[in-house]
């Protein structure tokens, strides 16, 4: 039972990616139909499907392989020819095979359907085009003749190719398809190689006037270099495959990998210790040992290394199909086919690359009559390109199509409401082709069915992202786009930063890091805000929420994070977290090290904060900070849950000018305002008992300085009744270098503002506009033209 | 005779206790080792230590069973033992015999085990001295695994 299994999964596996092969030439044959090295490669693969199939009594797919076999050994005698509705039926016949090996691999049988209609229209096609080629075929016996008419019927240039065959020497010809339905073999190649040997001395002279060299000289100068680059490919990698190549679980070589890290770890030690010693026999054994070591190393590294190659097999058959539907001529150039990285980048990689792929050729290609009239070829270029630089991968989708119309951008974003108009005119062409990345955004003006339903280049980017890698787009109007991805070499070692909270160790994965600060304690501590049971940190004009590492794992009590022991600078590591930056306190930095990433025990998936633990070079575990979910934790994304998910996510994108954040206050019992927080530092709390007057009004000592108050209640004339005044509530807002405190009667909390706001013009009222936020109607006041209406006496230094 | 069968049991104490797990579920016994702690997890997880490359996650087998903690200098050792999903570490006060026992001297859990415990335990083997209190170390690594989620909750 079980060594049936086994062979079902090899068979699995097998068959898997024979059908990759076996796409991959039929697109080719397509290009090339009389390319009888394609036809016979693809005859084989379905025989060893059917035989397989028949041995592991799969009677549904061995019953399709046969009818496909039977079709293409026809084909291959030349008795039918192909067209594109052959082609699509064999297309349709692997599509077929692929769904039957997932039931099988499912369930491991081969389910319900029996694709008794594909298998009717495989024999279809037999007879119709038996039909056909006979009715016209009059008695000749020579098939040359069915063979120039069936390709009357396809394109142009192929017609005059074939012409010149049919126009050859009748006898030759004859002697020519005798040759190949004598013999047993798949490929005409082995059929004239045989004869040429036979032929002995005769044979240079006899290899001239054969027309099937002459044919396929004649193919090759029509064959695109793309198609040959894939031909040669394939031949190489399937030659030998079976002799020089083994299946390994991927767990055992995970295995390998982690004994191959301890054995690092033992090796430091041992070096450590050792070093003392002066026997040269010790050394040298230790010094052999470390080079032992560091090669097993980069040996297991190498066998988690895959080509990229495998992974785009799959993308001719994509380009034809997506191309096909959109109505575009396409020819897919692969580039680097060769270049390796960690398998699990690789399995990661394909749901991208298959959708940039397909959005290329549906929205980045154009038709080929918009193509011919901008002065380009009919026939549109993919370039899939991948080679390594600096230590990282670089995937490139490279289209010579429309390239992105930045007008079209932002005009649908204004218009979608992801950014303001007057944000849109500052914006760089490269902002603006970057803002496709947002959730929801499509420039298609029609949605197909491929591509453009706003799902996507977000999804991309987010999945891309997932594995430590960036993406980065460039196009130039009318010339094309590039699509570059950047991924790292491997997942299993990452580069990370070392930093110590509450005496322990944790590493945060360099993606996220964005700069490390230590500020001088007492800028620290001025720059520090408590606004709303958080802290915020002003860091070059920006508010970065403020978390302390240790507060946030409950290692230590929570305090102000300027109260700290000593005049030691904190240290401050800004992370991005999502489109969102925060700056995390830890104890100590110790610096960057390449990591090996391993997963944690099931009773602590759940935590939500680690992504995972990691060895350190003494041997102890430290854990590895989810920065998205430490973000989650300290609440830098609960307003979004709130608010809709389109429009949280583009606030918060600091590359596109987010909407103005409020500080929603309540005035009076009924007069709820927000105000702006651009240039608010911080919210105080003051004893009316403080307040002292000076010339112009009321007035309050504040950090060394006298700040005047404004009543925001008073100012805007409203008389409903206050909250008894034993504490005040001052929102300190900044003018210049001075503070401004606005009363307020309580502050709520912070949200985005609203697109939809009612604008007031009134240039004597502080109020912007009024929009209802929080279930609320609330004002909206601009702080500045607040000070600028109220006048209050600004003391000229502080 | 089944009766006849023995069993054997990779004992450790625990306050002073005798506890038992199936040698056949042991996968090593180890010394006390560098534990980091893990914050935010639940009570019952001690830690997680490396395991030559391998990381695992120490349970606190006392705050499973709800026993007072270690108090005295003792150090604690680990058993290592096989669970469902993956090697787990349960931190006991000292590592006892390996010992093997009739399958005709079981005994059920006395009715006097309170709340937890009673769970966890399988029951008991009647030695000559004293009793070894069999653990249901799969029962246990669940109740750390859902420690968490039921704390959330």
């Amino acid at each position: 039972m079980t060594q049936h299994d086994d062979f079902v999964k090899d068979f699995l596996t097998e068959t898997k990616e024979g059908l990759e092969q076996l796409e991959n030439d039929l697109v080719a044959l397509e290009e090339d139909p009389q390319n009888v090295d394609r036809l016979g490669s693809i005859f084989r693969v379905l025989h060893t499907i059917k035989g397989s199939a028949g041995f592991l009594e799969f009677s549904i797919l061995r019953g399709l392989a046969h009818s496909g076999e039977h079709l293409l050994g026809r084909l291959r005698n030349g008795e039918i020819t192909l067209n594109s509705e052959l082609s699509n039926t064999l297309f349709q016949l692997i599509d077929s095979i692929r769904e039957l090996l997932t039931s099988i691999e499912e369930s491991g049988t081969e389910g319900a359907n029996s694709f008794a209609q594909l298998r009717q229209k495989l024999t279809d096609a037999n007879t119709t085009i038996d039909a056909k080629t006979q009715g016209k075929q009059t008695g000749n016996t020579s098939t040359a003749s069915s063979k120039s008419r069936a390709y009357d019927k396809s394109t142009g240039d192929e017609t005059i190719l074939m012409a010149s065959l049919v126009d050859g020497p009748p006898d030759e010809t004859g002697q020519w398809t005798g040759a190949e339905s004598e013999a047993d073999g798949f490929s005409l190649d082995d059929t004239t190689e045989r004869e040429d040997t036979k032929n002995g001395v005769d044979r240079s002279v006899e290899h001239k006037n054969e027309p099937p060299p002459a044919e396929r000289t004649t193919k090759q100068s029509t064959t695109s270099p793309p198609a040959n680059a894939v031909k040669n490919d394939s031949k190489t990698s399937g030659s030998g495959l079976s002799s020089s190549n083994i299946r390994v679980d991927v767990h055992l070589l995970d295995q390998l990998m982690n004994l191959v890290g301890e054995l690092v770890l033992t090796r430091n030690r041992l070096l450590q210790m050792t070093s003392e010693y002066q026997d040269p026999d010790v050394l040298n054994t230790t010094q052999r040992l470390n080079q032992i070591t560091s090669e097993l190393q980069d040996g297991i590294m190498q066998t988690r290394m895959q080509p990229i190659g495998g992974m785009w097999q799959r993308m001719p058959r994509v380009t034809r199909d997506v191309s096909q539907q959109c109505g575009k001529k396409v020819r897919l150039e692969i580039e680097g086919n060769e270049t390796e990285l960690d398998k699990s980048l690789i399995e990661g990689l394909t749901d991208p690359m298959l959708h940039l792929v397909r959005n290329a050729i549906d929205h980045g290609i154009e038709s080929p009559n918009a193509r011919r009239l901008s002065g380009k070829p009919e026939e549109g270029r993919l370039t899939l390109r991948a080679f390594h630089e600096g230590g990282q991968v670089i995937i490139e989708i490279d289209d010579d199509g429309s390239g992105l119309d930045t007008d079209k951008i932002k005009q649908l974003a204004v218009q979608r409401g992801f950014i303001s108009s007057e944000a849109s005119q500052t914006m760089t062409a490269d902002e603006l082709q970057r803002s496709i990345f947002l959730p929801g955004f499509s420039t298609a003006d029609q949605i197909s069915n491929v591509s453009g339903r706003g799902v996507g280049m977000d999804v991309v980017k987010t999945n891309i992202e997932q594995l430590g890698g960036m993406v980065n787009l460039t196009s130039i109007r009318g010339e094309g786009t590039i699509v570059r991805i950047t991924v790292p070499l491997t997942l299993a070692i990452i580069p990370a930063l070392v930093v110590i909270s509450a005496g322990d160790h944790y590493t945060i994965p360099q993606v996220n890091l964005v700069e490390l600060l230590r500020p001088d304690p007492v800028s620290f501590a001025n720059n520090v805000e408590h606004i709303h049971e958080s802290y915020v940190y002003r860091l070059r004009g920006n508010l970065l929420p403020l978390v302390n590492l240790g507060s946030l794992l409950d290692t230590e009590a929570p305090k102000h994070p300027a109260n700290r022991p000593g005049h030691v600078p904190p240290h401050l590591a800004v992370l991005r977290a999502g489109d969102r930056h925060f700056a995390l306190m830890v104890d100590q930095i110790i610096g960057t090290q390449e990591i090996v990433v391993k997963p944690l025990g099931v009773a602590l998936e759940t935590i939500g904060v680690y992504t995972g633990s990691t060895i350190m070079g003494d041997g102890s575990v430290a854990l590895i900070l989810d920065v998205l979910g430490l973000g989650r934790r300290a609440g830098l994304f609960t307003r979004d849950e709130q608010t809709t998910e389109g429009e949280s996510e583009l606030v918060s994108d600091v590359t596109l000018i987010p909407a103005e954040r409020l500080l929603i206050c309540d005035v009076t019992s009924k007069r709820r305002v927000g105000i702006s927080i651009r240039s608010l530092i911080c919210v105080e709390q003051i004893a009316p008992g403080d307040i002292e007057h000076s010339v112009d009004g009321e007035v309050v000592q504040y950090r060394d300085g006298i700040m005047p108050l404004i009543r925001l209640a008073h100012f805007l004339a409203d008389d409903s009744e206050t909250k008894p005044p034993d504490r005040l509530c001052v929102v300190v807002h900044t003018v210049g270098d001075c503070h401004v405190g606005i009363v307020v009667d309580r502050v709520l909390d912070i949200a985005d503002s609203p697109s939809g706001t009612e604008r007031s013009v009134d240039e004597n009222s502080p109020i912007t506009g009024t929009s209802i936020v929080l279930d609320r109607v609330t004002d909206i006041i601009d702080p500045d033209r607040l000070v600028r209406i109220a006048d209050p006496f600004l003391p000229t230094t502080v | 005779m089944a009766s006849d069968e023995t069993r054997q049991f990779c004992c450790f104490l625990l306050d002073d206790m005798l506890f038992g797990i199936d040698v056949g579920d042991v996968q090593e016994v180890l010394r006390d080792q560098h534990r980091t702690r893990v914050p935010l997890a639940s009570p019952m997880v001690h830690g997680l230590i490396n395991l030559r490359g391998q990381i695992v996650t120490v349970l606190d087998l006392r705050h499973c069973l709800k026993l007072p903690s270690l108090t005295d200098e003792r150090r604690p050792a680990h058993v290592i033992v096989r669970t469902r999903d993956e090697p787990m570490s349960f931190l006991v006060d000292e590592i006892g015999d390996v010992l093997s026992v009739r399958e005709s001297d079981f005994v059920p859990a006395p009715e006097t085990l309170s709340g937890v415990a009673v769970d966890l335990i399988c029951g008991t083997y009647k030695l000559e001295q004293r009793l070894i209190l069999v653990l249901n170390t799969q029962q246990i690594a669940d109740h750390a695994v859902a420690g968490r989620s039921q704390k959330q909750a």
